[in-house]
């Protein structure tokens, strides 16, 4: 009940600074605007449907990975750091809370934020697909245009599930982005704490070059082990990043569904692991 | 926090960081199936793909927007493509594909443009040295979406058979495609895959001469058009039309094949296994009206002891020469005993055709004398030429190279052609550069430029073909053809 | 230790620790008692580190040495906080939500029913003068406000023992009685109240007893009585020569020319009667008056002792 009560609170806090509601809006406005993409090619229409719906899609995905991003990094540098600037914590603290569930409420409820700005642009996403394939379907059916397009061999699909788990992927990616800068916030200061939160996602982001980097010929053992580690110990974030998988349903290697499942085991893990090493550090920290 | 709990914390933290290490052992292999287009094989040019992107491109793979960038750059493609400007649509393929490396359009067609829209002023004929590009796009696609039939088919039909003419490597890929069935680019269901590639399987294995594999392919299939036509009327509702037209499609093909196994090396067996299959179509009446002709020369035939229609030598007597009409403007001409009307006359499959019989009816709208549609080929190239196998794709060309090949239609026995390179806007596809040049022209069943009909005479493999000086047997074995080269210098051509 | 104390401090110490390794002793071995049901004023100067001492009390901070309980339990332990309340000073709440809503969160820390809930944030609104401005938000809300909204948030759990840090910091007069009022009626109720206030005339108007804390040192302890001392007379002379001022001197703790008077500080009643000996037919006596020492006084005189 603790925990649920200071992540609600955390939510109703997050929501409403003016920073994150800037960015939502602003990826919103420009998936919505998307929808402007009319070109479409004379000799990519026959497979697929129109190739400005890949386009919509890739765009969405794009900017909303790209809102993702700051959004994860201002939400986890500010969260827990407010509290001590603003001294909410210590009327909270001086309740009987236990600091592992203040912790645990201020990682649920940025959690939470973070669910909801992704499912809201990932709603406006999905609608503005949806409404760009009902038009292409259109199209292809129309008597003249769809012949002269040669668009008739196979029809655009009105709903691709794809997106969804694309949509799931984007929300894990930072979910695991947040929890980091959230352990982060309780040892670096904010700014340190945003470089850092930007330099983890870029590293694991990177990586196949890290991979490349430890074995490569030349490298010492030293640089072999050092590599490995952060191969090892950094998230993945380009394993979260498969729009190219999600957009050729045809050339998929793994059912989405079951991987976008393992991704979510994944990034809950590595939550959980944030989660208790924040733990273990607040225990001991001063407020 | 007790210490008790603390340490229980810390062993909980060093339990979860096991199972994350673990889970990225399991999530790595799948992640690496997906991702290695972003890795391209290359040996001694691994910067090149790098340096030929600009920064920007690299930058907006790490924001997530690859797919936008390479959406925008194929619109633009397209725009280029309208105009007739072709040249800039190939960096532009190379930058897609690195961005995108799973869209098939681009593999297609961009190795589509590379082989068929680079042509000459004069002649309208392709810049062949793009061809090993077209070909190393088309195999990076392949390695990159490995399962999908679509790629293969192409690599084997549009530019292995049609361009190059090469019927085995066409039926390498061919056959590779048979192998994978269709996925829906919407959904990534399964779905059949398109039936034509199986028919073109079969094709490609009677002009490699693999008759026995083809009859089994044709009832390959055959019978998978069966399957989706007895699909298509479990469903009622759907209100599909039951087209049945696969099915009589292979049916004509294959009884077509067997018969000419029967009429051209004198195969009793074949002959009537291509009787019953041809009996089982019910039209058009020509057919019907064919077949049963057909079967009653076979009852005929039956115990006697006869030689089949490409069995009986043929002398081609080919004779060609070339001159040079103007500087860099050749004319090859010559004849060639392919085919006369009269060798249709007694030919078993004179039966079905009726042809002879139709062309000397006294009633005959046209009396040919000479049954014309066959096709001499020519190649012009640097005399130490070889096409390059190119391990990535790579879209520049060696510009001091010159290669040029064609063919010349045949008719009355005559051929002649004048291939015109001298036009200015052209100097850049012919440099001329080389001393010494090499231009072969030959005739062989293999190529599309031998008719069915002419093959009738002549068989497959070109049996019945001899020549006292054209016939050559090496260049494909187990084919006959007929073939010359010249050793021309610069100076025979400029 | 004595059931009857609630809080019960010894020998507690903090030492922070600089990022260039420098070390400073915030608090240094202080030791004290609360007694059950007293108010209890805590008293120093900007830095002297009674803030220091109520976190560590609250287990907001961790001491360096020393102990501190609080209602029988170790300071900083879950069971005690559900009977302690805290009030900081400037309190801050989340400014989004309303004042019910903001009582309501505390009430969900101390895992009250919806019900339950529902009744105590009414009860409570009443109770600190906002009952028609719960719906509001707290950014709509004055100083006064905020003070009476934390005010509140303190009695959630009808604490026995209650912290307040400056409470009637930046209120109005009116607002300012009201709390003091609030602290009296509280010891009626028989809790305790840990007061730590510069408003040194509220201290003196609620508090029981008051302890002195300067450069992290317990200076003095004790009830008013024992801390305030009579103070001293002064004795106000006319005309006094140089020869007079000399004699007195070493009679007076402090000696004054205020333009034609003296005015001569003498703490004891035996020296008032020898500075009045010593000044007969030589001065006019214009006063004897005597003057009481206020815990401004004491304040005062005990932070200058420090700064020597």
């Amino acid at each position: 009940m603790i925990i649920w009560a200071i992540a609600k609170t955390t939510v109703g806090d997050a929501l409403r600074k003016k920073v994150l509601q800037v960015f939502m809006v602003v990826a919103i406005g420009l998936i919505v605007l998307s929808l402007s993409f009319s070109q479409t090619l004379s000799f990519s229409s026959q497979r697929g449907g129109s190739a400005d719906l890949m386009l919509l899609k890739s765009f969405g995905l794009g900017m909303m990975a790209l809102a993702g991003i700051f959004i994860s990094l201002i939400l986890g540098v500010s969260l827990i750091p407010q509290e001590f600037e603003r001294r909410t914590i210590y009327t909270i603290l001086a309740k009987p809370v236990k600091r592992y569930e203040f912790i645990t409420g201020k990682f649920v409820g940025a959690l939470l934020t973070l669910g909801i700005t992704t499912g809201l642009m990932g709603l406006t996403f999905i609608i503005t697909v949806v409404a760009k394939a009902i038009g292409a379907h259109q199209l292809a059916a129309s008597p003249t245009v769809g012949q002269i397009q040669g668009a008739g061999e196979t029809s655009v699909a009105i709903f691709d599930a794809n997106m969804i788990w694309g949509v799931v992927l984007v929300y894990l990616q930072f979910m695991v982005l947040s929890s980091i800068v959230l352990l982060f916030s309780l040892i670096f200061t904010t700014t340190v704490n945003f470089f850092m939160g930007a330099a983890v996602y870029v590293i694991g982001f990177m990586s196949t070059v890290v991979t490349s980097l430890g074995g490569a010929e030349g490298a010492n053992n030293f640089q072999r082990a050092f590599f490995t580690t952060i191969y090892y110990v950094l998230p993945r974030f380009d394993e979260f990043n498969i729009p190219n998988q999600l957009l050729h349903p045809e050339t998929q290697v793994d059912n989405m569904a079951f991987y976008t499942l393992k991704m979510a085991l994944y990034g809950l893990l590595f939550v959980s692991v944030t989660l208790v090493a924040a733990i273990l550090i607040f225990e001991r920290k001063e407020v | 926090m007790q210490e008790r709990n603390r340490r229980l914390l810390i062993g909980l933290l060093v339990v979860l960081v096991a199972c994350v290490v673990a889970i990225q052992f399991d999530l790595d292999p799948t992640y690496r199936k997906m991702v290695k287009a972003s890795q391209p094989v290359s040996k001694g040019k691994t910067g090149d793909l790098m340096a030929q992107l600009p920064g920007q491109f690299i930058v907006a793979s790490f924001t997530g927007f690859e797919q936008v960038v390479a959406g925008a750059l194929w619109i633009r493609a397209d725009d280029f493509f309208h105009r007739g400007d072709y040249q800039p649509i190939i960096p532009i393929v190379r930058m897609v594909t690195w961005l995108d490396p799973h869209n098939i359009d681009v593999y297609i067609t961009g190795a589509w443009h590379l082989d068929y829209n680079f042509v000459d002023e004069a002649n309208s004929l392709s810049d062949k040295r793009y061809i090993p590009a077209s070909i190393a796009l088309l195999t990076e696609g392949i390695r990159n979406n490995p399962g999908i039939w679509d790629l293969c088919f192409e690599l084997g039909w549009t530019h292995y058979c049609k361009k190059m003419n090469d019927n085995q490597k066409a039926l390498e890929w061919i056959s590779e495609a048979c192998k994978y069935q269709g996925i829906d680019p919407n959904t990534g269901e399964t779905v059949p895959r398109a039936e034509f590639v199986d028919r073109m399987k079969a094709h490609m294995l009677e002009k490699c001469g693999r008759f026995d594999e083809a009859i089994e392919q044709w009832h390959k299939s055959r019978a998978q058009s069966v399957k989706l036509v007895e699909a298509v009327k479990r469903k009622p509702a759907s209100g599909e039309y039951v087209d049945r037209m696969a099915v009589d499609l292979c049916d004509r093909n294959l009884s077509l094949l067997l018969l000419r196994l029967g009429w051209r090396y004198a195969r009793m067996d074949r002959y009537e296994q291509g009787l019953e299959v041809a009996e089982r179509l019910t039209g058009p009446p020509e057919w019907v009206a064919a077949t049963a002709s057909a079967r009653k020369d076979f009852e005929s035939r039956k115990g006697k002891a006869w030689v089949g229609d490409a069995m009986k030598p043929l002398n081609t007597s080919f004779q060609v020469s070339w001159l040079r009409a103007a500087p860099q403007v050749l004319i090859i001409k010559g004849r060639v005993n392919v085919i006369q009307a009269s060798e249709y006359k007694g030919l078993a499959c004179e039966a079905f055709t009726h042809w002879y019989a139709t062309n000397n009816a006294p009633n005959a709208v046209k009396h040919e004398t000479w049954r014309d549609g066959c096709r001499v080929y020519w190649r012009l190239e640097d005399y130490d030429y070889t096409m390059p196998d190119l391990e990535t794709f790579d879209w520049k060309i060696d510009l001091d190279k010159t290669i040029a090949w064609g063919d010349i239609w045949v008719g009355n026995g005559r051929f002649t052609s004048s291939i015109d390179m001298s036009d200015p806007r052209d100097s850049e596809m012919y440099p001329f550069k080389a001393g010494k040049y090499k231009l072969t022209i030959w005739m062989t069943p293999e190529d599309p430029g031998m008719p069915d009909y002419v093959q009738d005479r002549v068989g497959w493999k070109g049996e019945a073909l001899t020549d006292p000086n054209c016939l050559d047997t090496k260049t494909r074995p187990g084919f006959k053809m007929l073939k010359k080269e010249f050793v021309l210098s610069r100076n025979d051509i400029i | 230790m004595n059931v009857a104390e609630a809080v019960v401090v010894e020998g507690l110490c903090k030492e922070f620790r600089g990022r260039l390794g420098d070390r400073v002793m915030a608090v240094n071995d202080v030791s004290f008692a609360v007694d059950e049901g007293e108010i209890f004023g805590f008293i120093g100067p900007n830095g002297a580190g009674k803030t220091t001492t109520i976190k560590m009390l609250l287990g907001l901070l961790f001491p360096t040495a020393g102990k501190a309980s609080v209602l029988g339990l170790p300071a900083g332990n879950i069971e005690a906080k559900e009977r302690i309340s805290y009030l900081p000073e400037s309190p801050y709440f989340y400014e989004h939500m309303t004042g019910a809503e903001l009582l309501d969160f505390y009430c969900q820390l101390f895992r009250m029913g919806t019900v339950f809930r529902r009744k105590k944030v009414a009860e409570l609104l009443d109770k600190v003068g906002l009952g028609k401005d719960g719906n509001r938000t707290l950014r709509q809300y004055s100083k006064g406000m905020l003070q009476r909204v934390g005010i509140a948030q303190a009695l959630i759990n009808d604490p026995d023992l209650l912290f307040f840090d400056e409470p009637t910091s930046g209120l109005d007069p009116i607002a300012h009685k009201d709390i003091t009022d609030l602290i009296l009626s509280l010891r009626k109720q028989g809790k305790t109240v840990f007061l730590s206030s510069h408003q040194l005339s509220d201290v003196e108007y609620v508090c029981d007893r008051v302890a002195i804390i300067n450069r992290g040192e317990l200076v003095r302890m004790g009830t008013l009585e024992e801390l305030l001392h009579a103070g001293r007379t002064i004795v106000t002379l006319a005309g006094a020569s140089a020869e007079l001022t000399e004699q007195v001197k070493p009679l007076a703790a402090h000696v004054m020319q205020d333009g034609e008077l003296l005015k001569v500080y003498v703490e004891s009643e035996d020296d008032v009667h020898k500075v009045l000996e010593a000044a007969r037919g030589k001065a006019t006596l214009v006063s004897v008056v005597p003057q009481k020492q206020t815990l401004e006084d004491l304040f005062v005189e005990i932070v200058r002792e420090g700064r020597k």
